[in-house]
């Protein structure tokens, strides 16, 4: 059905120079590495923050788009076996478990035997921004850039868990794809969902990102969409799909992509809370595509400041932006609303009459009344950050 | 209005330009991911890289380590356990705390 990497040696001549990440964080990880085109499907000016497994970020500049180009979309692996080979003449999803009938569809049959759906979603990592946190936190130190939106279309997974039959008593649907980890003793990367939300409509088995097929670095052939949900949710080269009568107890779930289980997500370093949950829905945030950290507009020349929000689905209500470091905000006008699970463009034009560094602020507020908090969020593994972004430039 | 006419234009452009023909046509069967090597590693020289180097990149590039800020000895010491006890990082318990002394040294904070 499908092969994997093997482990590869660690050295490797090429040489390597050095891009800025977000400008407007001034931690931006050591050295990232721009990919020289050695990406699969991937522009070269994605961020390399690893390369085995692969986590490569997408440049700030990108957020002018309202569907992320395909080339842009963040890489996120968290094992380093990625299917190296998928044959879709032999591929099969798996639907197992506590079923009636347990299925192994082929691409054709997935795509023949249901009707297919479309939607608007961002995909965002947990931990975009997380090395932001103060103090920082161990794990990819994504800047602002694991983010991305698109077009995903597939199959709703509520239709073939239909054809499965689930049981009487289904308490959780587990989802796993075709990577796999270098070691046998590491834990698959496999994660779920209570069976109400597998069952949620805007949940799709998709096979096309922007009405194309789903690169390999970002699961072809087949990805789960769980439109308002960190991307962790979201597993690639879905290959099979378990009804479970009760709460799946996997790593990744039980120990792994956890939060404080109160309403900011928070804990402090000396108090670590003891109550935790799977992390869930995203909150709502607004971020810069321009200006960059550190650029320079000119005294007296108008200036469009844009950038993105989003939240988990019930859409953007009002985006403000203030030009003097928060002390004041007017809003942005908004752009095409292409669904409460999209990206909302907005852009407000400003023009400097002062010479000197200024600071830009941006905040969102979601149709159903969400804001963005101002005070900073901490916990231990750099999740859900959403506090309005400043970024500093130069009018000259 | 002009600027929803910008925001309109812009919307189709992202939509389409992206877009392939088709999704589920006639295209080649098999879909192969060839990744590029690992970079150079960029660890710093010091007492416990080679241990480093023999224990840490089965599972994941050097990248990693070179990535993460710095943090105190006890951070190091709980992702250390943690590659052992939950990842399954075959090193020998004797390397431990080689390894957590050379992340100490290079990229602690005390």
């Amino acid at each position: 059905m499908s092969v994997w990497l093997p482990r590869r040696a660690f050295l490797r001549a090429a040489g390597a120079g050095v891009v800025g990440a977000w400008g407007c964080d001034r931690r931006a990880p050591p050295a990232p590495v721009p990919g020289e085109g050695a990406w699969p499907g991937k522009a070269s000016d994605l961020i390399v923050l690893t390369e085995r497994p692969p986590n490569l970020e997408m440049p700030q500049h990108y957020l002018s788009h309202d569907l992320t180009p395909n080339d842009a979309m963040f890489v996120r692996w968290h094992v380093s076996g990625l299917p190296a080979q998928v044959d879709t003449r032999t591929f099969r999803l798996q639907v197992t478990g506590h079923v009636e009938r347990p299925l192994e569809l082929s691409l054709d049959e997935l795509k023949r035997s249901f009707r297919p759906a479309s939607i608007v979603a961002v995909n965002q990592c947990s931990g975009n921004g997380r090395s932001t946190f103060d103090p920082r936190v161990p794990g990819v130190q994504w800047t602002g850039g694991a983010v991305g939106n698109a077009r995903w279309t597939g199959v709703r997974l509520r239709d073939v868990l239909a054809k499965a039959g689930v049981k009487a008593g289904a308490v959780s649907v587990a989802v796993k794809g075709l990577d796999r980890p270098p070691l046998d003793t590491t834990p698959h990367f496999e994660k779920a969902l209570d069976v109400a939300q597998a069952l949620e409509p805007d949940v799709l088995v998709a096979w096309a990102m922007n009405d194309a097929a789903l690169p390999m670095l970002n699961g072809f052939p087949l990805r789960l969409v769980v439109p308002g949900w960190y991307s962790t949710y979201w597993v690639k080269a879905l290959a099979t799909v378990t009804v479970l009568p009760g709460p799946f107890d996997g790593y990744w779930m039980t120990k792994a992509y956890r939060i404080p289980s109160n309403d900011g997500a928070d804990e402090s370093p000396s108090e670590l809370a003891t109550d935790t949950a799977p992390i869930a829905r995203m909150n709502v945030r607004s971020l810069f595509a321009r200006p960059l950290g550190g650029e320079t507009l000119r005294r007296g020349e108008a200036f469009a400041i844009e950038g993105v929000a989003f939240d988990s689905g019930s859409g953007i209500a009002r985006v403000e932006v203030s030009t003097d470091g928060g002390a004041s905000f007017r809003a942005a006008d908004l752009g095409t609303d292409l669904g409460g699970y999209s990206f909302r463009r907005w852009r407000a034009t400003w023009t400097p009459v002062t010479a000197g560094p200024a600071t830009l602020v941006v905040r969102a507020t979601s149709a159903s009344g969400e804001t963005q908090r101002t005070a900073r969020r901490w916990n231990r593994a750099g999740y859900m950050k959403n506090e309005p972004e400043r970024v500093e430039v130069m009018v000259s | 209005m002009r600027l929803a006419v910008f925001f309109s234009a812009a919307a189709l452009l992202a939509g389409c330009s992206h877009a392939s023909p088709s999704t589920t046509g006639d295209e080649a069967p098999v879909h192969t991911l060839a990744l590029p090597p690992d970079l150079p590693p960029t660890l710093p020289e010091g007492p416990g890289l080679a241990e480093v180097y023999a224990s840490c990149l089965t599972c994941h590039s050097s990248r990693y380590i070179a990535m993460q800020p710095r943090f105190p000895r006890k951070t190091w010491q709980a992702e250390v356990s943690k590659m052992q006890k939950t990842y399954g990082a075959p090193f020998p318990q004797e390397l431990a705390p080689k390894i957590v002394d050379y992340l100490v040294a290079t990229r602690g904070v005390e």
